[in-house]
């Protein structure tokens, strides 16, 4: 561990708020954080096995949904709904120091208004103006190669396995589309599924696994001869004298094929 | 010919995608809508790639030939009826099945639909009309859907399917009618403008009455718009017209009924007759202002059939893909950043630069123009700097009234500055001392692009053309 908090702070009497890995935690920390003065506090996500600077205290907090609220509404009412937008999507970032990037941004977002998104040249702003576009790069890429399989009993089941937590961003563009039918979608890395029941609405659930999802049902009959059709077709499609698999890996990177069946085998 | 009509469902697939994977249109672009409430399918302007083949090459849609019989015999052709080929055709009820469930799936955003000449052009319109028809009033679907106008259909079922398509295009094939006369006998530039105009017409009016949609400019008025103060092109919207992103409109609703809202475009064979770039981008400028075209594409010619009339290709890799690839960037500069064709080539120099790309030659041509203030210059000023684009011009403009701009903060907007530096100052000064002089800035430039282009050729480690640098983040 750094003594040096990353944004190069002397870390010397610097309390630091711990929070958990979710919106509403990250919040909750920055508001304590900010009661008790922005110039000698920073906020950090936990993580198992960590270290403890002798130079910094610690200050363990929870999710206070109330707490998260007045930051959250804060932010849409001095700010923007765009801050909030690119603050909530570099919350979902899986990068370790994204807890303090936001406190850092958000301090200086305070101070300038509702105008911070212009200024990319500053240090602070890129910083979050990086994780929210990689958050909404992968998660577009996740709209574009999740898969669903549809299993015996009707559901529609997507698995993916994002560096980002970029399940709940999928919801909304699935209710949409295949709004009259029952799907799932499975973040395998964090066991977060997006649950939707055809014609209603989606649900987030925890804690389901990969395990539970093949004891949930088999895939249905058909969908072994749907997937080879597919298959089929994505190799036919393919000009043979143009062939070039860099450029292929190079838009279609090898992680995101993890369910993709038939562009596995290739 | 032999027709096989019995052949199971994945050999039709096999053979009809085969057939028309030569077509190089394969976007989903240029419409929002939402789910309809009866059945699946929505679609997003800024399209949605689902899959990328072993050729590199984006898969959107469920691209598939309705037949590959056909009565043409067009010299370039797979499917011209002189070939041995094994001749078969979907039902309707196929295709929807199949879209339906590729869809479901996620495999696809739509379906492409093109055909051989089954019989007659009418006869083939007809077909194609009753499976979009079918797809959308049957099984509802509300994905995407490009079509394919048969050249010599008759106007009433080019204008009907219109109805029901989200994209429609007639493909030019040759850029020339003596080209066309030589190589596609049966074709003619009258069967191919002809239902072109009337789809145009059918936009435009659809328009005027006022139902959905908008203007279908797709070249920027850039006399207006380099006239405009230049301070603010954003405030008052009139960036709409150089975004990709057209206002969000729903037409979910059947009893606003829109005419291919999501446009026409084309397609030209590269490289199988002698014209020259020059005379291609002028024919592709003359299409984006004379029939409204949203997208020309660009094929680079294989040939196939190995015709002795037809460039010889001994190493069978087709015309380099490089020449492809620098018309699809000077598509871009008329298309986004106010070029026009004569500023990019003329009769003179009619093929585009080897080593530079067409933005980098136009500059090298006009050093006098620059170097480019970055704090001061206007929006159309910074488009035309190398190694800006509408992106990072968007955002100097933007950052640039919060506080002074240096070097180090215009990498953040995303300005290439590799490419950039011989053509900008910040406050006046350059990155370093720089001679503005074209042959030394042409070395440092070219060696830059010859490693690009060796990757484009050989390693394919280029990325297909976007207009922005980095995408949207989701709504």
């Amino acid at each position: 561990m750094n003594t040096n908090c990353p944004n190069g702070h002397d870390s010397r009497n610097t309390t630091v708020y711990m929070c958990d890995d979710s919106i509403d935690s990250i919040f909750t920390a920055i508001y304590l954080a900010w009661a008790d003065g922005t110039s000698r506090t920073d906020v950090r996500v936990r993580k198992p096995y960590e270290t403890l600077s002798f130079l910094e205290s610690r200050v363990e907090t929870s999710a206070d949904a109330e707490l998260a609220d007045k930051v959250a509404s804060s932010i849409r009412r001095k700010l923007s709904e765009d801050v909030y937008g690119q603050v909530c999507y570099a919350c979902l970032s899986d990068c370790p120091d994204k807890a303090s990037y936001v406190y850092r941004f958000l301090i200086k977002a305070f101070r300038t208004g509702r105008t911070i998104l212009n200024a990319l040249q500053d240090t602070d702003v890129h910083n979050i103006f990086k994780l929210a576009r990689s958050v909404a790069n992968e998660a577009h890429h996740y709209l574009e190669f999740i898969r669903f399989e549809e299993l015996a009993n009707g559901v529609l089941a997507g698995r993916i396995a994002p560096k980002n937590n970029v399940a709940c961003l999928l919801a909304e563009h699935f209710s949409d589309r295949l709004h009259n039918e029952n799907w799932l979608i499975l973040d395998t890395r964090r066991n977060f599924a997006v649950l939707h029941s055809a014609c209603q609405g989606h649900i987030f659930a925890d804690g389901i696994t990969e395990a539970q999802l093949e004891r949930f049902s088999p895939v249905s009959q058909q969908e072994d001869a749907f997937q080879s059709l597919w298959k089929c077709f994505f190799d036919s499609i393919a000009i043979e004298t143009r062939k070039n698999t860099a450029l292929q890996r190079n838009n279609m990177p090898l992680h995101y094929r993890r369910y993709m069946n038939a562009e596995n085998q290739s | 010919m032999v027709v096989q009509n019995e052949l199971s469902l994945m050999d039709k697939l096999r053979i009809l995608s085969d057939s028309a994977k030569y077509d190089a249109a394969c976007t989903s672009s240029g419409i929002t809508r939402k789910n309809n409430g009866r059945g699946i399918g929505n679609s997003l302007a800024w399209g949605i790639c689902h899959s990328f083949s072993a050729d590199g090459r984006c898969i959107s849609l469920l691209k598939i030939l309705m037949s590959n019989e056909c009565i043409f015999n067009c010299r370039y052709c797979i499917n011209r009826s002189s070939n041995d080929l094994i001749r078969t055709s979907f039902t309707p009820e196929e295709i929807c099945t199949l879209t339906m469930e590729f869809y479901r799936r996620n495999y696809i955003e739509g379906l492409f639909l093109s055909s051989g000449i089954m019989h007659s052009p009418d006869h083939t319109m007809q077909l194609m009309l009753e499976t979009v028809m079918l797809l959308r009033t049957r099984f509802h679907f509300g994905g995407y859907i490009h079509l394919k106008g048969i050249p010599g259909a008759s106007g009433d079922l080019i204008e009907a399917a219109g109805w029901y398509a989200d994209r429609m295009s007639v493909n030019l094939e040759l850029p020339t009618a003596e080209g066309l006369r030589q190589l596609a006998p049966n074709k003619s530039r009258k069967t191919i403008l002809g239902p072109m105009r009337l789809i145009q017409r059918g936009i435009q009016n659809n328009a005027r009455t006022g139902l959905t949609l908008n203007s279908t400019d797709a070249l920027p008025d850039r006399q207006s718009a380099v006239s405009r103060p230049a301070a603010d092109p954003f405030s008052e919207g009139s960036l709409s017209r150089h975004s990709s992103f057209p206002a969000k409109r729903y037409n979910a609703d059947l009893s606003k009924p829109s005419f291919v809202p999501a446009g026409q475009s084309t397609q030209m064979i590269i490289g199988a007759t002698d014209e020259s770039d020059y005379h291609i981008v002028s024919v592709a400028e003359a299409l984006y202002r004379n029939y409204g075209l949203k997208r020309v594409f660009y094929s680079a010619f294989v040939n196939v059939n190995h015709d002795s009339s037809l460039p010889q290709q001994p190493d069978g890799k087709g015309v380099p893909l490089l020449r492809e690839h620098r018309l699809y960037q000077a598509d871009w500069l008329m298309r986004y950043y106010g070029f026009e064709s004569r500023e990019l080539l003329s009769e003179s120099s009619p093929y585009f630069n080897v080593l530079l790309d067409p933005k980098c030659d136009w500059a090298l041509r006009h050093l006098d123009q620059f170097p480019v203030e970055v704090n001061k210059a206007d929006y159309y000023t910074l488009l035309r700097v190398p190694g800006i684009g509408v992106r990072s011009a968007r955002r100097i403009i933007q950052a640039r009234r919060m506080a002074r701009l240096d070097f180090d903060g215009l990498k953040k907007m995303g300005v290439v500055l590799k490419r950039a530096i011989y053509f900008i100052t910040c406050c006046g000064k350059p990155m370093y001392p720089i001679k503005l002089d074209a042959d030394s800035i042409t070395n440092a430039l070219a060696g830059e692009e010859r490693r690009r282009t060796f990757e484009l050729e050989d390693h394919g480690s280029y990325k297909q053309l976007s207009l922005f640098d980095d995408r949207m983040p989701l709504a």
